[in-house]
């Protein structure tokens, strides 16, 4: 909820206002109508019977290790525990609002079949039982490889649950068009970049040392926004220790309100900032001339590449002085080894520099000297724990995460994946698995599941993905709440929420490695099922059973557990299991081992396996594209108390925040006469329109962009709190620039122009859909 | 300047109409108690009439009070009568219509001994009459809720209950119509001038009551400010002021629950 | 006795809400009214702007005014500093709701009078409140203001600067913001000081 001093005071008026209707004093005049007129208030949950379980938390993808409280049968609290190195004990707002999911009531409740002849979209559909429902599915699926072959049935999957949905149910049936948004809309250019110089991915969660650093620099990256919990802490923690901060970003953010200098960068040109400063470092000859010469392969081509970037050629292009940029570079040498610059995680900005961009932020930290090194990035791996004894997949299931690659198809008698050849790298590329749905080339895609993935939500070309659904024989969605992609499926397959369920181990790769358990803590609600369970029961209808040899997830878990000397019961009282590191390079070297698995062993400037595939060899600063004039670069971004698009029927989170705004510069909102948190609708450059959204009228931007959060503008009038509130800078994003490195897709390459004088859509107050929602 | 909030402060108005329908039968009752006690002083012949006006307005009061409280039926009302809050306004103004109750019914029945019910009635009715603009007052968070209130209030209020005696043909109320309809617009214009003349939030403030009421509490005082002009009709002479000093209590109570914390 | 207080160091803090939503659910608090909010306020021109985050709930006055104006005695003070409420003797007047110059309490639909308690059933199992505990920023300690050596008290006397609210009241808060990003102390308060 954003207000400003004057609509504070409307705000008030707006009382006085209901009050003259007299619906606010109804509500006060009777509150809960007639109680027992002895009745105590209703006793706290914390004084009755409590029990607790283990999980780690679904509301992001941080997934941060929790205890769940259970009173009278219900989720009443979530906490962290000290124990589990990514909560430490704490939980951000969404974690905290984890009960609020589960006991949403308009979450999906049974399975259902779209009715026979209606339009996808239409959103009709009949109650079915889950065999019948598995039936429909397989009976269809069959169909799909008896006329196209198995690889044409898609799989798109976020969540734990895509384990079972992008990785093992597709390598079981035999397909290589298994995908994550998680990629290529998120993370591909920072893990292709990340491959080609370290030898090693970024993957999981950003490997800085933050406990060690004493200088950061921080570029587009939005910490206290983006609250991924252990990193917030973290980089708290170093600022309360005293460590200096650094903040490039157009806009300013929160971390850019922690910062001593904020450099409101013009959009696109980070990779000319990063240059220069790798030409300072060079040029001054204040970089770690030890660790390059010991750790690097490349550093005579990197200096004579990086002369032409000096800090006036930045300057003219960054619109940061030329002083500034010389400043900032000398005092990241001051602080190196102990002076970082962090790599983000949603990282697909403009597409042809993507990569470029992040290999010159990885360059930059390792002239600093701090790969591998305390107060830089720390090196980690992801714990072994082995796999439940099953027969080979046919396809080989991609490694989950972020940093998944593609599953390749080598000798196996199936097609490549669908994206391949469009780009050099080693990520699946999701939103090219759209096209062929419609063109059927480079082969027909007709069968599609989708887990957990918001396809109007993440995917850019919202039109162009329903036209591609349109076109298909079969789309599954398996989901908790009815999203407004999950409508146009032929199949709904209710999911518990993560405190109903069970999932697979999450191993995750950390400065100490460490394993933790999800255990239910309540029963499933209504007719909902766990993805292991749905996977299961659906691999049986294919005639995959061989590949599901487990009973149940229990003994599927304690089977793995056992591989490493535990068990399911021991994981129940413990939760997590902490192992040790190596995140030094020192670490390493004591086991006369090489952490770097690039072909020469060496970190890399120069890429030979990049100039062998007729592509730059070194990062290069490429001109972004520019939008037509009246128009504002869209910029868009996360809120403290939501996940992409998935939080936004939680009650608790949207009285946090109930509708964006779109974020203008106080000059430009003059010069258009827009005021303060006035609705507006945002128009795009191919005139697709959004809104009505309100003006947030700040001096936190400059004026060649707007920002909006991601995640609201849903159109799914089956979530209640969600429906219609704000607007989507999915939807705005009808153009992307794919990345020739990583299949990334560059999103801010839209622009928008602001509409005003949009009618207020007179939401009612959230509390109020919740009163409606609890009568109905 | 601008401000964002992640959940909001409970700012909305804690008072609504029925508050104010009290603030009008406590205007009326405390009045009502004060005329009672004159005329038990002054021997007045219609004293039991006004003993038992007294008792009616105290209980109608009394049941808009419990009506309006979301603890109707959890009976927490006794606490007040076994707990010691002389700081507390309302503890004050309970205590003031209780004592007013119980010695006008006795005056009614004229049983008793009459010194102690005029030593009750003396303290209940002042309690009765001062309370409603203590309540306000009390909170120096609230800037339009200034102490010229604690004057205010007990003039508007004791002519809210004269103009109502003279509707009744009170031949004594007449002649107090004036001068206390006269005494309210001097003290309204010094609350207005107190606000507007005060430090930055009493600017504030009034900039705020002008905005949301400005033009009606300027009716307020124009009602009461015409009563020596149209003296001489009765109805009009009661109704009209009545109507003034109505206005402005309401807007005070009203808009008065706004406060600039965070501004 | 002592006095519990509590501390948030506005350089660390971040406005995300965790504490926020955490109070939320450990105290049941309904949708439409808050224990516990976050105030975000910039100020300044581009590019020279100062953004606080101000997380804001009962401040737990030495010298609560709403204390003296509950006519029931269901508004008070405990032995440890704690303003209370005792539900069953609120008869939801909305005097201290009125008296309250932080916006702290609401009324509860159950009709009574609420707002932060500290956590007192967390506090009294020598735990902390809710708030405190999940706070990613760890910006907020808790504590007895007479042990020298409880968090809060080393934490104000850690502090570069220590600011109240609303301090012209004379409520005697015992929730302290520290380390203001504003060179001038709280942003919005500048007016409240001078008058």
């Amino acid at each position: 909820m954003k207000l400003g001093r004057r609509d504070f005071i409307k705000l008030s008026c707006a009382t006085v206002g209901a009050l003259a209707v007299g619906s606010t004093a109804k509500a006060q005049l009777f509150p809960g109508g007639f109680p027992n007129p002895f009745r105590p208030p209703p006793g706290k949950w914390f004084e009755g019977d409590v029990t607790t379980s283990y999980s780690y938390c679904e509301m992001c993808f941080w997934k941060c290790g929790m205890k769940v409280s259970v009173e009278g049968g219900k989720v009443r609290k979530v906490d962290g525990y000290v124990e589990n190195p990514k909560s430490r004990g704490m939980l951000c707002p969404r974690g905290q609002a984890a009960p609020a999911t589960t006991y949403d009531p308009d979450r999906l409740k049974k399975p259902l079949i779209r009715v026979e002849g209606s339009e996808r979209g239409a959103g009709q559909y009949r109650e079915a039982s889950w065999d019948e429902a598995f039936d429909y599915i397989a009976e269809k699926m069959f169909a799909i490889r008896d006329e196209h072959g198995t690889e044409s049935v898609a799989f798109m999957g976020h969540g734990t649950g895509d384990e079972w949905f992008a990785s093992y149910l597709p390598g079981a049936w035999g397909t290589p068009n298994a995908a994550k948004p998680s990629v290529s809309l998120c993370t591909a250019p920072r893990e292709t970049a990340s491959v080609y110089t370290f030898g090693r991915g970024i993957a999981g969660h950003e490997q800085i040392d933050w406990d060690e650093t004493d200088y950061i620099v921080l570029i587009g990256h939005h910490i206290g926004e983006d609250t991924h919990n252990t990193q917030l802490q973290q980089f708290a923690q170093a600022l309360t220790r005293g460590a200096e901060l650094v903040v490039v970003d157009p806009r300013f953010s929160v971390a850019a309100a922690k910062a001593k200098d904020w450099l409101p960068i013009k959009p696109a040109t980070d990779t000319a900032l990063l240059l220069a400063w790798i030409n300072v470092l060079i040029e001054e000859e204040i970089y770690d001339a030890e660790y390059v010469e010991k750790y690097t392969l490349g550093f005579e081509q990197l200096a004579e590449h990086a002369a032409q970037y000096t800090p006036e050629w930045a300057e003219a292009i960054t619109e940061i002085p030329a002083d500034t940029i010389r400043r900032i570079a000398r005092e990241m040498a001051a602080h190196a080894p102990r002076a970082v610059l962090p790599v983000g995680r949603h990282v697909v900005w403009y597409g042809h520099d993507d990569s470029h961009r992040m290999r010159a932020l990885y360059f930059v930290n390792i002239l600093l000297g701090n790969y591998g090194m305390p107060g830089g990035y720390f090196l980690c791996d992801a714990p072994i724990v082995d796999t439940f004894p099953a027969p080979e997949l046919p396809l080989a299931p991609a490694a989950g995460g972020c940093g998944s690659g593609p599953v390749e198809v080598g000798d196996s008698p199936f097609r490549p994946s669908v994206d391949r050849g469009k780009f050099f790298g080693t990520a699946t590329s999701v939103q090219e698995f759209i096209e062929p749905m419609i063109t059927g080339e480079p082969y027909p895609v007709k069968g599609l599941f989708a887990y957990g993935v918001n396809l109007f939500h993440s995917i850019p070309m919202v039109e162009r993905t329903k036209e591609a659904l349109r076109h298909l024989d079969l789309y599954v969605a398996i989901d908790i709440l009815p999203m407004e992609h999950v409508m146009w499926a032929d199949v709904i397959l209710p999911e518990c929420t993560f405190l109903e369920r069970h999932d697979d181990l999450n191993l995750v790769a950390h400065k100490t490695p460490f394993i933790q358990a999800r255990f239910p803590a309540v029963e499933p609600m209504y007719d909902s099922k766990p993805a292991w369970w749905i996977a299961r029961e659906l691999g049986i209808k294919l005639g995959l059973g061989e590949y599901f040899p487990w009973e149940d997830i229990e003994e599927y878990l304690d089977r793995r557990l056992s591989s490493i000397g535990s068990s399911l019961e021991a994981m129940a009282e413990q939760g997590t299991i902490v192992r040790r590191g190596r995140p030094y390079i020192a670490d390493w070297e004591r086991l006369n081992r090489n952490p770097f698995d690039t072909p020469s062993g060496q970190l890399e400037f120069y890429s030979e396996r990049f100039a062998e595939a007729g592509l730059d060899p070194l990062p290069v600063f490429i001109d972004p594209m520019e939008g037509p004039s009246g128009y504002y670069r869209l910029l868009y971004g996360r809120s403290p108390v939501h996940t992409f698009a998935r939080t936004h029927n939680n009650a608790v989170l949207m009285e946090m925040e109930s509708e964006n705004s779109v974020w203008l510069n106080t000059r430009e909102a003059e010069r258009l006469g827009v005021s303060h948190l006035e609705y507006v609708y945002l128009e795009n450059q191919d005139g697709v329109v959004e809104g009505p959204v309100r003006a947030n009228v700040t001096e936190r931007i400059r004026q060649d962009c707007v920002y909006i959060t991601h995640g609201y503008g849903h159109k799914a009038p089956l979530m209640k709190l969600a429906n219609g509130r704000g607007a989507s800078d999915t939807h705005l994003q009808t153009r992307y620039d794919l990345d020739p490195y990583s299949g990334g897709a560059g999103l801010r390459n839209n622009w928008v122009r602001i509409v005003p004088g949009a009618p207020d859509p007179q939401h009612k107050p959230i509390a109020q859909l919740v009163r409606e929602r609890s009568q109905a | 300047m601008m401000t964002e909030f992640y959940a909001l402060p409970n700012t909305e108005h804690f008072w609504h109409w029925p508050t104010l329908i009290h603030f009008f039968l406590v205007a009326m009752a405390g009045g009502a108690a004060v005329i009672t006690t004159i005329a038990l002083l002054t021997k007045h012949p219609k004293v039991r009439t006004y003993a038992l006006v007294t008792m009616v307005l105290i209980v109608l009061d009394l049941i808009t009070l419990w009506v309006e409280s979301p603890a109707r039926f959890r009976f927490t009302h006794v606490w007040i009568f076994l707990s010691f809050a002389p700081a507390a306004p309302i503890w004050l103004g309970a205590w003031g219509l209780s004592i007013s109750l119980v010695a006008s019914f006795f005056v009614w029945l004229q049983k008793g001994p009459r010194a102690l019910w005029a030593t009750l009635l003396i303290i209940g009715s002042a309690l009765a009459l001062i309370y409603p603009g203590l309540a306000l007052a009390a909170n120096i968070n609230r800037p339009l809720w200034t102490p010229v209130v604690l004057i205010l209030f007990p003039l508007t209020g004791m002519l809210t209950v004269i103009s109502i005696a003279h509707l009744f043909k009170q031949d004594w109320a007449k002649r107090w119509i004036a001068p206390l309809s006269l005494a309210s617009v001097a003290m309204g214009i010094v609350y207005l001038a107190g606000l507007a003349m005060g430090g930055t939030e009493a600017r504030m403030a009034f900039d705020y009551l002008m905005g949301h009421g400005g033009l009606l509490f300027a009716l307020g005082l124009v009602l009461m400010a015409i009563v020596p002009v149209i003296r001489r009709v009765p109805v009009v002479a009661a109704l009209v002021p009545l109507a003034g000093a109505t206005i402005i209590r309401s807007l005070i109570v009203e808009v008065g629950q706004i406060q600039f914390f965070g501004f | 006795m002592s006095r519990m207080a509590m501390a948030i160091d506005l350089a660390a803090c971040v406005g995300c809400a965790a504490c926020s939503v955490a109070c939320k659910h450990e105290n049941e608090v309904p949708i439409g009214v808050n224990r516990l909010w976050i105030r975000n306020t910039t100020i300044g021109t581009f590019p020279n702007l100062v953004t606080e985050f101000r997380p804001e709930q009962c401040l737990h006055c030495e010298n609560p005014p709403c204390v003296p104006v509950c006519p029931t005695g269901c508004c008070f003070v405990r032995a440890d500093g704690i303003v209370d409420i005792e539900p069953m003797k609120c008869i939801g007047c909305s005097a201290c709701i009125a008296a309250c110059p932080y916006d702290a309490r609401y009324m509860h639909p159950d009709g009574y009078v609420s707002k932060c308690d500290y956590c007192k059933h967390r506090v009294e199992k020598g735990e902390l409140p809710a708030c405190v505990t999940t706070c990613p920023t760890l910006c907020r300690s808790f504590g007895d203001l007479d042990d020298p050596d409880s968090d809060v008290s080393i934490a104000l006397r850690g502090a570069r600067r220590v600011d109240l609210l609303r301090p012209g009241l004379g409520t005697g808060p015992k929730l302290y913001y520290l380390n203001a990003p504003a060179k001038f102390g709280l942003v919005g308060e500048e007016g409240q000081r001078s008058s």
